[in-house]
């Protein structure tokens, strides 16, 4: 039997290459087909390396699967095929391509076995998401692509730097090795990891990004691009304590931003955000069973957030608008895209039978002892804050009676089916978790999240959050939905720092022109001196005072020379 | 400010229907921890009826923030028509 040694990513990326050139309407079978492809490499295949060449006298290794690789790249290429399907009710190839390509670059980055072709895979994936948001049609997509574009330019910088620093300290040119964060070049590899990943500070770029591109180019942007952050810093930094906070702090702030965001799919890039955080928490927990839960949680997340910018996609694709507060009366005018967000917010937040369920409680078991109690509390609260914006204010706008006519219909079949197929992986996961544990690094892992305690706590948690909130709203004292832009740490250095920019600029150019203006002056003023100078000089038998001195300025140095002795 | 009554009214419907049915699972869940508390916990959030605090503070968080993001950080959309407009691009 002919064993193929090919990355699976390869093959999607190749495939985004033959887009280009593909008619409209094989354009769907050709990314099913490289998808299947790509699972077929992915699973036809025992662990191990293969595929290993020495470049430079560096190995490069193009294939090394494993098991946390294997977990991520299922997830990947199923959330390719699925966004495909939903995308194809339009006909972009540029968009189609840069998808592929985005989706490519990160299967390639997930398979490869050293840390070039890795930085060169995640870098490709990088500039494709770019190049997908800049595929937008929406409006200030391209401002949105060129910011994307900064950051990306900035974590690869890191990277390259890191990478550097690495192999020239000696370091292996491995990804099978674990990074010190206080070595030479794993700080710059991590700061590059955590870009990618969105963490605090750098978090931005992911609502900015997700709330530019179209609806299927953000639901790759948020499967593609944060993900394989979370997938590097578990291959490179697994168990490093500063990851804890880290992650703490994205569960906290995602949730903080989330809650009174007006924009729907601004308010699911806070929630990926407080998710990824608690990825990237558990990555800081020394134990197997939060290790392990770090690539199932990430992979119920893809699910979800699939499904949950779909359903905004639908919304914002027949709306025009993604706004819970023109969102009123969406249930009696749209009622399967109405449908599919609920369902998708009853996902995101961890509701019992679906996908995240599974992937929470072991967080829980993962978090549950006294080291780690806030992690255990934030894995809670952050889901049930974040059931506010997803779920109840959600329900309370698309269920609100309105008199404004509306001319929008449901979303054309194929969206509602792709969504439909990820609504289907969120429930299969979630009826049958046991399939997701077995995938995890965790090989023992023997979970069972459906026992009584754990549904009871979750119910609980559900549903005194949602009263809690009801009764509140029901007593006014919630702020009310309207139309309002929020702002994030974006707003100082696209505003007051581009200002300040702005106003140095100008001091610096006034000032260096000031400048220039004086040597102006003063060399029109030493040229005009020299002139007159060298004009005397012509004139050397007109009598001058100066001359008189000048002559005998001369006579005396030669009488110096001629006739003094030492 | 009729449309506004009514819209409120109507918000207080959808909002009522889905506290009946958060209370119900809220009850479930607490009838069913209580029930089946087999194991003990490494605090007292996790003892039966923990959750339901963390849910209720959770709630309680979730208004706080909005009122202080709402308060510290929107902006009308009416007074930026581009709100985007001060970006890389205008800047490139």
């Amino acid at each position: 039997m002919l064993a193929i040694t090919l990355n699976p990513g390869f093959v999607l990326i190749f495939s985004a290459l033959i887009l280009f050139v593909t008619p409209g309407q094989f354009r769907l079978p050709v990314i099913v087909a490289s998808c299947a492809m790509a699972l077929f490499l992915l699973l036809d295949r025992n662990f191990g390396a293969a595929g290993a060449v020495a470049q430079f006298g560096l190995p490069v290794v193009l294939l090394n699967l494993d098991a946390l690789n294997q977990v991520f790249g299922i997830a990947f290429i199923v959330a390719a095929l699925l966004i495909a399907i939903y995308a194809s009710v339009r006909r972009h190839a540029f968009e189609d391509s840069a998808i592929l390509l985005l989706a490519g670059g990160a299967v390639s980055a997930l398979f490869v076995g050293d840390m070039i072709s890795f930085v060169a895979a995640a870098e490709l994936a990088g500039l494709a998401a770019v190049w997908t948001v800049f595929a937008s049609p929406l409006r200030h997509s391209s401002e949105s692509g060129a910011r994307l574009m900064i950051w990306c330019g900035l974590e690869g910088l890191l990277f390259l730097i890191g990478v550097a620093f690495h192999l020239s300290a000696g370091g292996a040119n491995t990804l099978s090795t674990h990074l010190e964060l206080m070595a030479p070049g794993g700080g710059f590899i991590f700061a590059a990891l955590l870009i990618r990943a969105g963490a605090p500070g750098a978090h931005v770029w992911l609502k900015d990004s997700l709330s530019h591109a179209s609806p299927a180019g953000s639901a790759a942007v948020a499967v593609f691009s944060p993900m394989l952050g979370i997938y590097g810093l578990a291959r490179l930094f697994p168990e490093t304590p500063l990851l804890l906070p880290i992650g703490e702090a994205m569960m906290v702030l995602g949730a903080v931003l989330a809650v009174g965001e007006d924009d729907m799919r601004r308010a699911s890039a806070y929630a990926l955000t407080a998710q990824i955080g608690l990825c990237l928490a558990l990555l800081g927990v020394p134990s197997p069973l939060a290790q392990a839960d770090v690539s199932a949680h990430a992979f119920a997340t893809i699910f979800a957030f699939v499904l949950l910018l779909m359903a905004q996609g639908m919304v914002l694709m027949r709306t025009g608008e993604a706004r819970l507060s023109l969102a009123f009366g969406l249930g009696r005018r749209v009622p399967a895209t109405a449908t599919f967000l609920l369902f998708a917010g009853l996902t995101v937040v961890g509701a019992p039978l679906l996908a995240p369920y599974a992937s929470l409680t072991l967080a829980l078991e993962a978090s549950d002892k006294w080291e780690t109690r806030w992690l255990w509390v934030l894995t809670q609260g952050v889901a049930a804050a974040l059931a506010a914006p997803l779920l109840f204010r959600l329900w309370a706008t698309v269920f609100r009676r309105t008199d404004a006519p509306s001319t929008a219909t449901e979303a054309p079949f194929i969206m509602l089916l792709g969504a439909g197929l990820a609504a289907f992986f969120c429930l299969a996961i979630g009826l049958a978790p046991g399939w997701l544990y077995h995938l995890t690094p965790a090989t023992t892992l023997d979970f069972s999240p459906y026992v009584a305690s754990r549904v009871a706590a979750q119910l609980e948690l559900l549903g005194c959050a949602g009263a809690g909130f009801c009764l509140v709203a029901l007593l006014r004292l919630t702020p009310t939905e309207r139309g309002v832009r929020q702002l994030d740490f974006d707003a100082l250095y696209r505003g007051p720092l581009v200002d300040a920019g702005r106003w140095v600029g100008a001091l610096t150019l006034r000032v260096f022109n000031g400048w220039q203006a004086l040597w102006r002056g003063v060399w029109a003023r030493a040229g005009a001196l020299f002139e007159r100078w060298t004009a005397a000089c012509d004139q050397p038998y007109v009598v001058r005072y100066a001359s008189v001195a000048q002559f005998a300025a001369i006579a005396a140095l030669l009488a110096i020379i001629l006739f003094a002795r030492a | 400010m009729k449309q506004r009554t009514k819209l409120r009214a109507d918000s207080r419907g959808a909002y009522g229907v889905l506290l009946g049915v958060c209370v119900a699972f809220a009850a479930l869940g607490l009838v069913l921890d209580f029930v089946s508390n087999s194991r003990g916990s490494f605090w007292i959030l996790g003892l039966p009826g923990g959750r339901a605090l963390i849910g209720a503070g959770a709630a309680a968080f979730a208004i706080g923030a909005a009122w202080v993001t709402r308060l510290l950080l929107a902006r009308p959309m009416e007074h930026h028509p581009h709100p985007e407009a001060r970006d890389a691009g205008d800047h490139a």
